[in-house]
């Protein structure tokens, strides 16, 4: 029964450890595709946002340029100049990003100069003071 | 019972007992040639993305008239990215060397090396175009091998 | 009095070896599904990247082409125009595929149609990028983005 029994023991404890190696590999598996999945949607909705935001900034100019109404959540800004109009407009790009546009509208051609269309981080941002820096004694 | 019944038993409980550890062998080397082929897609992937990604958002975020612009810089092909700070113009340059991505942030006019620059993530080259006024068309080979490419329209024209 | 059978070795050896198997199967068959899971997970989450790089190109190359497809075909190194919609194909590793050939993965560039010809002062277009699984003569389509997009036709 000695020898019977060993070799009974050891069937199970082998099935034992490869069904721990298993799971441990499926879970590992798992957890790394569903993190790269997460990560490309949110990639995904970022470059929705900011094209989103790049054509409303075009809509407006647009707008602003046809003379039509522009919506009043609009962060918006008109000035005159000799050289023409100069348009401010700030959209959002998600929660945590701006597009932020300058163009300038001259008179005599009627078409836009874009000086500046650049997306700018606007989330909070906190300086890290963890780290005790020494400061003389 | 017989002792030829009883080996044939032993040997029958043997011959599946190893087709088992077959099964268990092949079974844990399906998992690890599953885990490894997710892990080499995600590392790929992040390779190829990662430093393109970068440039293409720092272009994004100095769409400003004159402030971007493609160059040369160590003799290789570089993105230039002008900023006016208190009066003083400062440049970063984006561009590949010594297998890095690099970053180097300087004063205007000062000329520095290559090499004095701030690594981001390794890269083989980055190559810049301008097919059209205002429009950069990237090259960019990862560490692997992986060619990528990219497009940015600047709108102010750089 | 009835003899006593005696469980040999190899009987319990069998049986142990049979429940092992059987627990062993379980569990395997759960882990599998999980592998295929993961795997799907990942081609996907890499199919949603490419496609998310491919659009920002093309994307950027209609602003650049200030609405104009044809401009945008030749900015973008390839596709194909008909009827106002620019067609852009490429296969399973998203490798751009010569004009007119089927693809697994398609981008698309249309033009605005809700305007009635109307003059907005820029041009707008939808960018879809759909996937393409094909069984034989048919070819489901799954959209992966859809994207609507914007060219200021007076450029700087």
């Amino acid at each position: 029964m000695k020898r019977g029994g060993g070799v009974s023991g050891a069937v199970s404890l082998v099935m034992i450890f490869c069904v721990l190696c298993l799971a441990v590999f499926a879970v590992l598996t798992l957890s790394t595709a569903d993190r790269e999945a997460k990560l490309a949607r949110l990639t995904a909705e970022n470059a929705a946002n900011y094209y989103e935001a790049d054509r409303q900034a075009v809509e407006l100019l647009a707008n602003l340029a046809a003379g039509r109404d522009i919506p009043a959540d609009v962060d918006w800004a008109m000035t005159g100049g000799e050289e023409g109009t100069l348009v401010d407009l700030t959209l959002p790009v998600g929660e945590e990003q701006s597009l932020e546009v300058r163009a300038r509208l001259s008179q005599d051609a009627g078409s836009w100069e874009i000086l500046r269309w650049r997306s700018v981080y606007s989330g909070d941002w906190a300086a890290d003071e963890t780290i005790e820096i020494w400061d003389g004694p | 019972m017989s002792r030829r019944q009883t080996g044939a038993g032993t040997i029958a409980a043997l011959a599946l007992t190893c087709v088992f550890g077959a099964t268990l062998l092949l079974s844990l080397a399906a998992g690890a040639g599953v885990y490894r082929r997710v892990a080499d897609r995600v590392e790929r992937s992040a390779g190829d993305r990662v430093g393109l990604t970068y440039i293409t958002a720092k272009i994004h975020s100095y769409d400003e008239a004159g402030t971007a612009f493609a160059g040369q810089f160590g003799g290789q092909d570089a993105v230039y990215l002008l900023q006016e700070v208190d009066g003083l113009t400062y440049e970063t340059i984006l561009y590949v060397y010594d297998g890095w991505l690099m970053e180097l942030l300087c004063e205007r006019g000062w000329e520095l090396e290559p090499q004095n620059g701030q690594t981001i993530t390794k890269a083989r080259s980055l190559t810049v175009e301008e097919p059209e006024p205002g429009l950069l068309h990237l090259c960019y080979t990862g560490a692997d091998g992986g060619l990528s490419t990219a497009d940015v329209y600047l709108r102010s024209g750089g | 009095m009835e003899e006593r059978i005696r469980p040999t070795k190899s009987g319990l050896f069998a049986i142990e070896l049979l429940i092992a198997v059987g627990i062993f199967s379980l569990c395997a068959a759960i882990c599998m599904g999980l592998f295929v899971r993961s795997e799907v997970m990942s081609q996907e989450a890499a199919d949603l990247n490419r496609a998310v790089s491919a659009a920002r190109s093309a994307a950027e190359c209609y602003k650049a082409a200030g609405g104009d497809l044809e401009k945008t075909a030749e900015l973008t190194g390839g596709g194909v125009l008909d009827a106002g919609t620019l067609f852009i194909e490429f296969d399973e590793s998203w490798q751009p595929l010569p004009s007119g050939e089927a693809g697994a993965f398609e981008l698309t560039i249309a033009l605005d149609q809700t305007t009635d010809g109307q003059d907005i002062g820029y041009a707008s277009a939808l960018l879809e990028v759909k996937r393409y699984t094909r069984t034989g003569s048919e070819a489901v389509a799954e959209a992966l983005l859809l994207w609507d997009i914007a060219a200021l036709e007076v450029r700087p």
